[in-house]
């Protein structure tokens, strides 16, 4: 039985998915950047490589555009993402295993510079773990109350109602903190990398 | 993008957003690109908390440039060959040639059915009851209301072509007022009916009434 938070995601997931299928792409946009972390982790797994991994993911997403007409809300919309992506990672893996492997010393490092530049990095000296590390620490710098409502939201995925009872306050208040909490990461990145996030 | 988007889009990153919130942000990132950056930093904390890779835009740009640059959709093939359907169902690409002969063939059907409809469209407006022979069993009279013509005699051998001058000046007849209304009353009631039945078939309305007064043997005082 699915939780009202999961409810509400599968709701609002459906009404994204509903207008890309109409064609606004820039719906389809925020469900990449809303699962493709999430997927990234998954694909790595299968892969157990990451530039592959991206491969897999990029071709997950434009199966799955292509196909939005074909998903009928019976499941959760990252649980169909979730199986094309298997289902393209088995079938990259397959592709692999009948090309002939010649792997060289040479070859991992050129992967590994490949992945930092795939991996979006802020500019050449930063790569995605410098980004990371920035965000960690800015989320350190946040006042207690605000870190204390983002960590129950992000780490342990309370509800806000759940948090409100939590930091006994009225829940107006906890969607007030976490987004002011928001506010100041992205403040602090953009300072220091500025245009990173996207 | 005002902080009250914002906090919507903090609220929706969380599945706390109402339903209004959601369409309004929805209708918002048609035209604005700031926030679908925002949306992204939401998701890269969110991201980094939970101890993921942060991706930035550089798949969503990956995906996007593969999904305008091919239009066609490739079969989705798991690793033992057969067709995958989780829930999906990818359409097969289509016969690049068979497709242009049904373009082609697309495009001919529709100018033979402007054609067509051009054709009846234009025997429809067009009166069926012309009556050529009538219009031209009368020749056309002209009017003409001139000065007295000044007899001119030139003498050629001396043979007077005073009768050849007169012959090869146009003919013109003069009516009387009474002839006037005559001819006026011949002429016009026929073009009036032929109007009014025309109109009729166009549009439904007529001056026939106006036809049948003109149309009667008195003429019009």
């Amino acid at each position: 039985m699915e939780s009202p938070v999961q409810k509400v995601e599968a709701e609002n997931d459906q009404l994204l998915v509903d207008r890309a299928r109409l064609g606004d792409r820039h719906a389809f946009d925020l469900l990449i950047l809303k699962y493709q972390s999430r997927l990234l982790a998954v694909t790595t797994r299968l892969v157990s490589n990451q530039s592959d991994a991206l491969d897999v993911l990029q071709d997950t997403f434009v199966k799955a555009f292509r196909s939005l007409n074909t998903f009928r809300g019976e499941s959760a919309f990252y649980t169909w993402l979730y199986r094309i992506a298997v289902n393209t990672a088995k079938n990259h893996l397959a592709s692999k295993s009948k090309e002939p492997t010649k792997v060289s010393a040479d070859d991992i490092g050129a992967a590994d510079l490949t992945l930092l530049h795939d991996l979006g990095a802020p500019d050449e000296e930063a790569g995605a773990e410098e980004l990371q590390r920035a965000i960690l620490d800015a989320i350190e710098q946040l006042p207690q109350d605000l870190k204390h409502a983002l960590t129950l939201r992000e780490l342990e995925g309370l509800s806000y109602d759940n948090i409100a009872v939590a930091m006994n306050c009225p829940i107006g208040t906890v969607r007030s903190r976490i987004f002011r909490a928001r506010e100041h990461v992205v403040q602090e990145i953009s300072y220091k990398f500025p245009g990173t996030l996207l | 993008m005002t902080e009250t988007m914002r906090q919507s889009l903090s609220a929706l990153a969380d599945e706390e957003a109402t339903e209004f919130e959601a369409r309004k942000i929805l209708d918002a990132a048609k035209t604005r690109g700031e926030l679908k950056g925002y949306w992204g930093s939401c998701q890269a904390i969110s991201s980094t908390m939970r101890g993921e890779v942060v991706l930035g835009s550089t798949l969503l740009d990956r995906v996007n440039a593969e999904l305008d640059g091919v239009t066609e959709a490739k079969p989705i093939v798991d690793h033992c060959g057969e067709m995958t359907q989780p829930h999906a169902i990818v359409l097969p690409a289509k016969d690049p040639v068979s497709s242009r002969f049904g373009h082609i063939t697309g495009q001919l059907a529709i100018v033979a059915s402007i054609a067509f409809a051009v054709v009846i469209g234009v025997k429809i407006v067009t009166p069926v009851d012309i009556q050529p022979s009538a219009v031209a069993a009368e020749p056309l009279e002209v009017i003409k209301f001139q000065m007295p013509v000044q007899r001119e005699t030139v003498s050629v051998d001396g043979v007077s072509s005073s009768a050849n001058a007169v012959a090869r000046r146009p003919i013109a007849r003069i009516l009387t007022e009474q002839g006037v209304k005559q001819l006026v009353s011949n002429r016009l009631s026929p073009y009036l009916i032929r109007h009014a039945e025309n109109t009729a078939v166009v549009s439904g309305k007529s001056v026939l009434p106006l036809a049948r007064i003109m149309g009667r043997d008195e003429p019009i005082q």
